[in-house]
């Protein structure tokens, strides 16, 4: 008895001694960059540029694939649904639901998690391994400044960017391939997505992505700076930063649409 | 951020362990003189590059005191160090360029992020440094594009480019090509007369090195630094 109740209190202390310490990190990667001089930060503005780059702009022929199959398939399937029920009216709703607010943060946020939380996390555990890190601390350039915070921000801007375009892509794009196998006009269709679609689904989306991002980089580049003796650690933080960027993601996206489902039928 | 002029520096009675494991060394005493070359030399796991690490700032001792101008910098967080890191050039025995930046970027890097040369004169400075090791034609190149004797070569030079007034070399004539060695030399002798540069300790069991640049050799030991004669 005694060892199952001493291993639950090994277990809560390990896990808020590693959530203060995250937090600690994150926190200590902002403060860092906020003291940095003007100059000093031109450095990271390219770290920074090359980040969205490769996670934004890279990321476009995949998250477009994405949205146009995950579109075609909502746009279809409501279409013949509500025709049964006769009530096609609502189609702009269910679209907002489904796409703005709820799978096209979460579809974005996997997507990044798997091309770039990945290589974010296997990136600066190479540089551990190839004394790059330590070599930045030896100059006095602190990597939370120069190597965490332009990843975190950079894939906050970059997830932000690529969710309002798997959106656009999903609604519009979407439509133009599923007429091909029905005959949904056009008008008919803006008409009803202009009047289901609101500034306060959109503020969601931005809010949602944004905690999306912070999450993601935050945890992927955490696990890479625990790199420490060998290369055989890599694939290990990377695979952790990917399962453990998942839960938290799919955590947070799920805790807000049951905050917002019982604040709305409350 | 301004440095910190290093006039003496010294390490009275320092030991060293990791975590809850043994001490790897004890009782290191030297007081660093200006002007010396000091050699430091012990086999494998013997504690060299902890011993460095120390003087960095990048680790604090587990016993005694490291002492910069008189002042203990044991409790030192990294960021009070940094005015004191920034007198300090090191250059690895392996590794420690930016695998994703060219040399010239690398170098570039350190002086774009600490204001200490005009903006106007960094791109010659870097140049002509890279120009006497006749490896300038090599400097839009990454780490991995070039030889192992141009990175370790690159990697030193970026040790004096802020003209610090203490070098901490990692092995630095190991794996560089022997066309390389005199203007090696030349570079730490101008930087000792026109660049103030205090400290020069090298970790090296090179005996030409030794034998051109002077200096003691003093080996790391469980129980301190012992100098060569006594060994």
């Amino acid at each position: 008895m005694f060892t199952y109740i001493d291993q639950l209190g090994k277990f809560t202390l390990d896990m808020s001694r590693s959530f203060s310490e995250f937090f600690r990190f994150i926190y200590l990667s902002f403060r860092c960059t906020a003291q940095l001089r003007l100059s000093s930060l031109r450095p990271l503005l390219f770290t920074l540029v090359s980040q969205i780059y490769f996670t934004g702009f890279k990321a476009l022929p995949l998250i477009t694939f994405i949205a146009l199959a995950s579109g075609t398939i909502i746009v279809l399937q409501s279409t013949a649904q509500l025709s049964i029920l006769g009530s096609q009216d609502m189609m702009g709703n269910i679209l907002v639901v489904t796409i703005v607010r709820e799978l096209g943060p979460l579809l974005t946020a996997l997507i990044v998690i798997a091309r770039s939380g990945s290589a974010v996390a296997t990136e600066i555990g190479s540089m551990q391994i190839n004394k790059e890190i330590e070599a930045l601390r030896i100059m006095s350039i602190d990597p939370l400044g120069y190597v965490v915070f332009p990843r975190i921000l950079g894939g906050i801007i970059s997830i932000v960017c690529l969710a309002f375009y798997f959106n656009v892509i999903a609604l519009i794009g979407g439509y133009l391939v599923s007429n091909l196998v029905s005959d949904l006009p056009f008008s008919f269709y803006t008409e009803v997505l202009a009047q289901a679609l609101t500034p306060n689904d959109l503020s969601l989306n931005i809010f949602k992505n944004s905690i999306s991002g912070l999450i993601i980089f935050s945890i992927a580049t955490h696990h890479g700076m625990q790199v420490r003796s060998g290369p055989q650690e890599v694939p290990v933080a990377t695979t952790n930063a990917v399962v453990d960027s998942i839960m938290a993601v799919v955590a947070f996206n799920l805790s807000i649409t049951i905050i917002i489902f019982t604040k709305v039928f409350a | 951020m301004k440095r910190v002029s290093i006039n003496s520096f010294e390490m009275k009675n320092i030991g060293f362990n990791y975590g809850a494991g043994e001490m790897i060394f004890t009782d290191v005493n030297y007081v660093f003189n200006p002007g010396e070359v000091l050699f430091i030399q012990g086999p494998q796991g013997a504690g060299k590059n902890t011993l460095i690490k120390l003087m960095l700032g990048l680790l604090s001792p587990t016993q005694g005191d490291y002492l910069v101008n008189g002042t203990s910098v044991n409790q030192f967080s990294y960021a009070e160090f940094d005015p004191i890191r920034l007198n300090i050039g090191y250059s690895f025995d392996v590794g420690g360029l930016i695998n994703n930046q060219s040399l010239y970027e690398n170098m570039m890097l350190l002086l774009n992020f600490h204001n200490f040369i005009e903006p106007s004169k960094r791109f010659d400075h870097i140049v002509n440094l890279l120009a006497r090791f006749q490896i300038d034609e090599h400097k839009h190149l990454r780490p991995s594009a070039v030889s192992s004797s141009i990175r370790k070569m690159a990697v030193v030079l970026r040790a004096f480019l802020l003209h610090p007034e203490i070098v901490i070399l990692d092995n630095p004539t190991q794996g560089i090509s022997v066309e390389m060695i005199p203007a090696f030399m030349e570079l730490i002798e101008e930087h000792r007369q026109k660049h103030n540069l205090k400290h020069i300790i090298i970790s090296s069991d090179d005996k030409n090195l030794i034998n051109q640049l002077g200096g003691r050799v003093m080996h790391v030991t469980r129980t301190g630094l012992l100098e060569e004669s006594r060994q």
